[in-house]
């Protein structure tokens, strides 16, 4: 504290200083203007506004020639008076002086809220000798002028004054909400006299409860309302939302406002009436608040109540490898916020989330107490590709319809795109472009073929199946002989033909033999003259079925029998066996 | 000679039962946009720098046939500059098959996996020799047709050989076919899907058969969950 000297008994008012703030009045004073040396004197800075709930100050000053014997002492004031609100906040300081002559303070600043607000020095005049304080005079009913001319009137002539007709109520709405539930508590003024000022002077703790002010309207519209059957104006004096933290019964102590009604009298026949502040103290009856709990939680949730909204947003939504998007989720509406977790994002395969950084705030809309808060993630992919980020849900209570309800956004999209430096690995350094027109391809690259494959397939069976048919319609097929006819068949035919009307069996079967020698020299070039042993070795080479071999074998034996044991009687059934077997293994014959 | 009649009469029966089928089976896919058109199309607006349009025109007009290689080239190429790299990725594989040995294709094909950072291939790449099964047994059915227009009747050597080519052939191409068609088939993750571990990402080359109800299981997780059928694209869809 500096002390300067100054010249006594230069006394300077406080002047009122207008204040950077808009609504806000600020202004420092000395008083009284004169003090003996042994005197104190009283320090005093105002603020005076016009919001009820949040006017607070920081001051700073320099005194000179003055130190603080008492203080600081502060005193608020909340003021109604032609139908709007006003407050003041002073702190006052007693203070001596350490010398004769000027005294005073320099250097008065105040800041409110974000703004500095310079005031003007103070002065005031040091004497030796004391000086008598002027007291302030009161209102009291020995004031009264027309007392100090005409005497006392005796108290039983006159009318005893009725009590003002003035009384507080608190109401909280709902009275049965859930934990964390927003609950309006509001304190009225009920009213039928002229209110001159008032002064809270005891308000509800709200223990167990996140409490939050909502201003009142600078311009109160002062409804009238009927109560036991007389009609008051009502104004809303104090308004709180409420968050209830646990459940439980919570009782809301009494409020209490002391306030300064002007009363008028008629003391004197044809006197007008005489205007008398009367100081009135008022309370309301205390509060129940019923706090019921919360359902059974499904899992996830994490506490929140009210009305939500859940949104997500990622910027930016493409991104190159070693880059980062950041992924925005902010819940908001209207609601208590208070401890709400940060939500779990699951990142995709290929993804990085890191945990959040997280933003709230909470403001007032009407009577509604909305929040927001909001988390912003920061998301790296880890390879590129496209990859679809699950946002996450927030479970919350809606009081509304007393059930748990799920806010959620629609899933994002991230598309990480390649390095630049992996482009660049490319002999090309760039992806090669597209193709303006078809190329000529190999006639069996690709997949065009593949869909004439069923057809490729089925087309030989098919060629097969005529093949089969025209075989099986052709006369040599179905008589089940060999190829065409040729000569030699032909003669053999004869032969057998003739064979079957000579009666002696060596001709038989010369004319056989010589018969079987042509056709196997026409239709295998078998010589004539080859012996009979021969010709299987022969036939074979040619690839003759084995069978028929056999047979052609059976044959030649007994060819020969009926050619050299003619002497034998029975060989006409020889004979006939000799030509069937002849005719049949031509048939067989390919 | 009444029995020969009614043998091939059900022959006769059983080619065009089967030869109806694969008219219906095998004519060609609608497309929303001719070839043609939708090549020259999509140039157009690859042209004035409009990829997005470009992809759309080309896809629209891919239907597998003779422009199916180009189309599907040029479509993976917007899908890589627009940085879809999944869809690059299941375009080329598609233009892969049309024209399997295009040096451009070749190249961004292998681009396109490096910068997917070489995703997992599961059970992925398609089995070289399963594709030649149907291709197999149409020739094992010309050999059949060769032995038997060159049988002569009554000649021994090919008797056994002719129903055993025969048999082989239906055996071949039939197997080929409900490979095709029933078995796994190749597939690009164009999201990621859950599997064992920490889930397949999008770009992973796999396989996949077809689940009841909807969706994709990957060949080798059998007992994983099941792929939604938006996050597969089929190869050869």
């Amino acid at each position: 504290m500096k002390a300067a000297a100054f010249l006594a008994g230069a006394v300077l008012l406080g002047l009122a200083v207008p204040a950077a703030a808009a609504e806000v009045e600020a202004r420092a004073w000395l008083e009284p203007e004169v003090i003996g040396v042994d005197e104190t004197a009283t320090l005093s800075i105002e603020a005076h506004g016009d919001d009820f709930s949040s006017l607070r100050f920081q001051p700073s000053f320099e005194l000179i020639n003055l130190e603080v014997v008492a203080g600081p002492n502060k005193f608020e004031d909340l003021r109604y008076s032609n139908g709007s609100l006003s407050r003041t906040l002073r702190v006052s300081w007693q203070v001596r002086p350490l010398a004769v002559g000027k005294a005073g303070i320099r250097s008065v600043s105040l800041q409110i809220r974000d703004e500095i607000v310079q005031l003007q020095p103070q002065e005031i005049r040091v004497q030796r000798q004391p000086v008598r304080q002027p007291l302030r005079r009161l209102a009291r009913e020995e004031d009264d002028p027309f007392q100090e001319i005409f005497g006392r009137i005796p108290r039983t002539w006159r009318q005893e004054p009725a009590p003002p007709e003035v009384f507080l109520r608190a109401d909280v709405q709902p009275r049965q909400p859930v934990v964390g539930q927003q609950v309006i508590y509001t304190l009225y003024l009920y009213t039928r006299a002229d209110i001159a000022a008032l002064s809270p002077s005891g308000v509800p703790t709200f223990h167990g409860f996140w409490v939050q002010d909502i201003p009142i309207p600078q311009q109160i519209p002062t409804e009238m309302v009927e109560s036991d059957g007389r009609r008051y104006g009502r104004v809303p004096l104090l308004r709180k939302a409420l968050f209830p933290l646990r459940p439980g019964r919570f009782k809301v102590e009494p409020a209490v406002v002391d306030l300064t009604v002007q009363r008028y009298d008629r003391n004197f026949f044809f006197g007008p009436p005489i205007a008398r502040p009367e100081q009135v103290r008022l309370q309301t009856e205390a509060q129940a608040i019923d706090v019921q709990p919360l359902p059974a939680a499904p899992p996830g949730f994490g506490g929140a109540v009210g009305q939500l909204a859940l949104t997500a947003d990622l910027q930016p939504k493409q991104v190159r490898l070693g880059e980062a998007a950041t992924l925005t989720v902010r819940l908001s509406g209207a609601g208590n916020l208070q401890g709400v977790r940060e939500p779990d994002v699951t990142p995709p395969a290929g993804v990085t989330v890191h945990p959040p950084q997280q933003e709230g705030k909470d403001e007032i809309n009407g009577t509604t107490v909305r929040g927001s808060r909001t988390w912003k993630y920061v998301v790296v992919p880890d390879r590129a590709g496209s990859y679809t980020l699950d946002t996450p849900e927030i479970t919350y209570f809606d009081p509304g319809v007393r059930q748990y309800r799920v806010a959620a956004s629609p899933d994002l999209t991230l598309t990480a795109l390649p390095r630049a430096t992996s482009v660049a690995e490319t002999a090309a350094g760039e992806p090669h472009g597209i193709r303006t027109a078809a190329l000529s391809l190999p006639a069996f690259s690709g997949s065009r073929w593949t869909t004439l494959l069923p057809w490729l397939f089925i087309l030989p069976w098919g060629l097969a199946l005529i093949v089969t048919l025209a075989r099986r319609r052709s006369p040599p097929a179905r008589t089940g002989g060999a190829a065409a006819p040729t000569a030699a068949g032909t003669a053999l035919e004869e032969r057998l033909r003739q064979a079957e009307s000579e009666e002696r069996p060596r001709q038989v079967a010369l004319r056989l033999e010589e018969a079987w020698r042509e056709l196997l020299a026409e239709r295998w070039g078998i010589p004539p003259a080859t012996p009979f042993s021969r010709w299987r070795e022969l036939l074979a080479a040619d690839r003759v079925d084995a069978g028929i071999l056999d047979d052609l074998d059976r044959l030649v034996e007994d060819l020969q029998y009926l050619r050299y044991a003619p002497q034998l009687s029975a060989t006409g059934s020889l004979r006939d066996e000799v030509i069937s077997r002849s005719r049949r293994l031509l048939r067989r014959l390919p | 000679m009444r029995a020969a009649s009614g043998w091939a009469a059900a022959m006769i029966a059983l080619f065009l039962i089967l030869f109806l089928a694969l008219a219906g089976a095998a004519a060609d896919p609608e497309t929303a946009m001719a070839p043609e058109t939708a090549l020259a199309e999509g140039n157009r607006f690859f042209e004035k720098d409009e990829i997005e349009a470009a992809l759309e025109a080309y896809a629209a007009g891919y239907a597998g046939d003779g422009l199916a290689g180009v189309l599907a080239y040029n479509a993976g190429t917007c899908a890589l500059r627009l940085g879809r790299l999944p869809d690059a990725l299941l375009w080329y594989r598609r233009a892969e098959m049309a024209m399997p040995g295009d040096p451009w294709l070749r190249d961004n094909l292998a681009m396109t996996r490096r910068a997917l950072g070489d995703p997992p291939e599961g059970a992925g790449r398609w089995p070289a020799g399963r594709r030649w099964l149907a291709p197999a047994g149409v020739a094992l059915a010309w050999t059949a047709l060769a032995l038997l227009i060159l049988r002569r009747p009554g000649a021994g050597g090919g008797r056994g050989l002719l129903p055993l080519v025969a048999l082989l052939a239906c055996a071949a191409f039939a197997g080929g076919m409900l490979l095709d068609r029933y078995g796994p088939r190749a597939a690009v993750l164009l999201a990621p899907c859950p599997a064992r571990g920490a889930g397949l990402p999008a770009g992973s080359e796999v396989r996949v058969r077809p689940l009841d109800g909807g969706g994709w299981r990957i060949v080798g997780e059998e007992d994983g969950p099941r792929c939604p059928a938006e996050a597969v694209g089929l190869v050869a869809p």
